[in-house]
């Protein structure tokens, strides 16, 4: 069998399994998601090598690679950090067998679709993988059938599918254009179109962006369409709320990129202004949520819409290192934003709450849950040494040259998100704790998914290792054509 | 050339298929929403069996086929299985637009539409002319259902009749899609509607309601 299909046939072998053995899905999916993380390492390797590989009805070149890598990363680190928190959350029994199945299936279901996507060339097949992922989760946000769960499962079912129905009259049009390009061509595939997008004709086009951008960038996050963002990502169990900022959020925006870069050869200077435009909308809108949040998942969430946004200004700014730091920045952000919504998940089986006031001397009480957080903090707002420190400066220095007023303008929000940032976090972390909190078993599994996601939060802010340099560069090239 | 006789035929189902969405916005009844969306469902079915015998395409005759199996029949079907028919008995009074004004609204989204897509309509192209601006018109009017009712079940509709107003404007393009994705996109469309569905109830159950704009613990 051909790597692509190891990939995507563990996950689904695994949903399988966990149906039969719920009592042991946990370490099992967590294994499989080693391995599957193995087959896109083995991929990645391939494709730096060859360029490109393709068998049958998958493809993928550097930046499908680059995708998978930070996708199977996440998933495997919460399929580490799902073991231990579910046991934890029942108390620390096993768990009832009922949940686990209906968890762990879907838990594999979910990382199937998320590394299909990146795997396939025709978007009308691209389109069916991402709602694949929206549907594979929707129950996982109502997991815990509340009140709470399930309005955010409804919330996010409804808002994703119109914003796929959008998505998917943008892909009708973008067929429509290319059949009637100035080299017609009858189908969907992206190296093809990637070919002959500068033949497209520019009203149809125009009308594609807008869809594109609105569509896909519902499930991506980009406000004014981040509105099931927060609850889904607030009342998910903690381990998919990681999956969901940091692999759906990621690959959705992945989708947006695959798009933007066939309407930016017909359109040009007007596309990155709208792709600005949707971008800047999100760090605002982020911001001024994140200077009122009571809830700290909340918290975690509203800073996705802001990284989606920066990702989104730093493809507007458009030049290669803009491209190279947004590239960067979504697998910073994914790996940041996991460790975080793990150290919140512990944070909230020990306190037993979500307010923020609620939680007091964190870092003595849980001192290694509380210093993953504090490092995925700081990393998060963008302090040196991490990952997202040198996306964000590269998305900046590319920023200055290009769109200088938009440059000073994020420069400016993410000061203000620091410090928003900071400040509620500050209390949770150094505080007097306020009474002994509750006794809560916090299980050794979470504590390494945490260690594995730091390595690679701060590892990119030290060194590139020059093999991931080289794909990351294999993947400007790819959008950029040089 | 396109027969003009066939042509008309094509207009007065697309015709019905416009007037079937223009019914779901002022239904009140839960289950005569549902009812109204399988008929405009079959429609469609109908506008994709015809656009295939003209083209000669057997991809479409795929299309139309799944789209009765799934659209006209499964999901009507489940959704009515799942759905409590305490729920789908009841009518819907209160509009966050009266009637007259949501069909004012809509009358000036289908004009847009018309407008819209005779600016990306490539000349010559006699179907696409006919069939997108019913299916952009057909789109917009669903998503102004969504936003326009405060019930969760003629909310559900509305999307579907939107999906379904994005698949009218596909027809004519014969979606470019390799053959067996076809099914990969009705099964999305299956289980969506079947989530929904299950979705429905489940607020049903945790607030007695199913008033969905109502829901608002989560702010902020």
């Amino acid at each position: 069998m051909s790597i692509p299909a190891m990939i995507l046939v563990t996950p689904l072998v695994t949903a399988g399994l966990s149906l039969l053995a719920p009592n042991f899905a946990g370490p099992l999916t967590a294994a499989a998601q080693l391995l599957t993380l193995a087959f896109c390492g083995l991929l990645a390797q391939r494709v730096a090598a060859a360029g490109v590989s393709a068998a049958g009805w998958f493809y993928a070149d550097a930046v499908s690679a680059f995708m998978l890598l930070t996708l199977s990363l996440v998933t495997c680190t919460a399929a580490f950090y799902s073991a231990g928190y579910l046991k934890a959350a029942s108390g620390g029994a096993a768990g009832r067998a009922r949940d686990l199945r209906r968890y762990y299936g879907q838990f594999n279901l979910f990382a199937f679709a998320l590394l299909l996507t990146p795997l396939l060339s025709n978007l009308g097949l691209v389109w069916i993988a991402l709602e694949l992922t929206t549907l594979a989760s929707v129950l996982l946000v109502g997991y815990e059938n509340n009140a709470r769960a399930v309005e955010a499962a409804w919330k996010y079912l409804i808002i994703s599918t119109a914003g796929a129905v959008l998505g998917l009259w943008g892909t009708v049009l973008l067929y429509y254009a290319a059949a009637h390009g100035s080299v017609p061509y009858a189908g969907l595939d992206w190296p093809a179109l990637s070919r002959l997008a500068g033949g497209f004709d520019p009203r149809v086009m125009k009308l594609v962006l807008l869809l594109v951008l609105i569509g896909y960038g519902t499930k991506a996050g980009l406000a004014p369409m981040h509105t099931w963002l927060p609850d889904a990502h607030g009342e998910a169990p903690s381990p998919v709320s990681a999956l969901l900022s940091g692999a759906k959020t990621s690959v959705s925006f992945y989708v947006v990129l695959r798009f933007y870069f066939l309407v930016l050869a017909t359109l040009g200077p007007l596309a990155q202004k709208f792709m600005l435009l949707f971008g800047l909308l999100s760090i605002v809108v982020a911001a001024a949520f994140i200077l009122q949040q009571r809830d700290y998942k909340r918290l975690l969430a509203y800073s996705t819409v802001e990284h989606m946004g920066i990702a989104g200004i730093g493809t507007g700014f458009g030049t290669p290192l803009a491209i190279y730091g947004v590239l960067l920045h979504i697998f910073s952000h994914a790996l940041t934003k996991s460790l975080l919504f793990y150290a919140a998940g512990n944070i909230s089986l020990k306190y037993r709450t979500r307010e923020i006031t609620g939680v007091s001397g964190l870092l003595k009480n849980l001192p290694f849950t509380g210093a993953a957080f504090l490092a995925g903090v700081l990393a998060v707002t963008g302090l040196p040494p991490s990952g997202i420190f040198v996306s964000k400066f590269s998305i900046l220095m590319a920023g200055f040259r290009t769109f200088p007023p938009a440059a000073v303008f994020l420069l400016v929000i993410v000061a203000v998100i620091f410090f928003g940032f900071l400040r509620s976090v500050n209390p949770m972390l150094f505080s007097r704790p306020a009474e002994p909190p509750p006794e809560a078993k916090i299980s050794r599994w979470t504590a390494w998914a945490m260690a594995v996601s730091l390595i690679f939060v701060i590892g990119p802010g030290l060194f590139t290792p020059w093999p991931f340099a080289r794909l990351l560069d294999s993947a400007v090239a790819v959008f950029l054509g040089r | 050339m396109v027969d003009p006789v066939f042509l008309r035929v094509l207009g007065v189902c697309g015709a019905l298929f416009l007037l079937a969405a223009l019914a779901i916005l002022t239904a009140r009844q839960m289950r005569g929403c549902i009812r109204l969306y399988a008929g405009q469902s079959f429609l469609l079915a109908v506008l994709a069996a015809l656009v295939g015998f003209l083209t000669g395409s057997a991809h479409l005759y795929l299309v139309a086929a799944l789209t009765l199996l799934v659209k006209t029949l499964l999901i009507p079907y489940l959704l009515g299985w799942v759905i409590h028919d305490t729920i789908l008995e009841k009518r819907e009074i209160e509009f966050v637009v009266n009637i007259p004004g949501s069909l004012f609204i809509s009358g000036l989204l289908a004009a847009l539409a018309f407008f819209a897509s005779k600016a990306v309509v490539f000349p010559g192209d006699v179907l696409t002319k006919l069939l997108l601006p019913l299916g952009t018109a057909v789109t917009l009017i669903g998503l102004y259902v969504m936003v326009s009712r405060k019930e969760a079940v003629p909310q559900v509709t509305g999307l579907l009749v939107a999906e379904n107003g994005v698949l009218l404007a596909a027809v004519p393009t014969a979606f470019g899609l390799p053959l067996i994705a076809e099914f990969g996109l009705f099964f999305d469309l299956l289980v969506g509607a079947l989530l929904m569905g299950v979705l429905v109830m489940r607020v049903h159950r945790q607030t007695e309601s199913t008033a969905v704009h109502e829901l608002c613990q989560l702010k902020e």
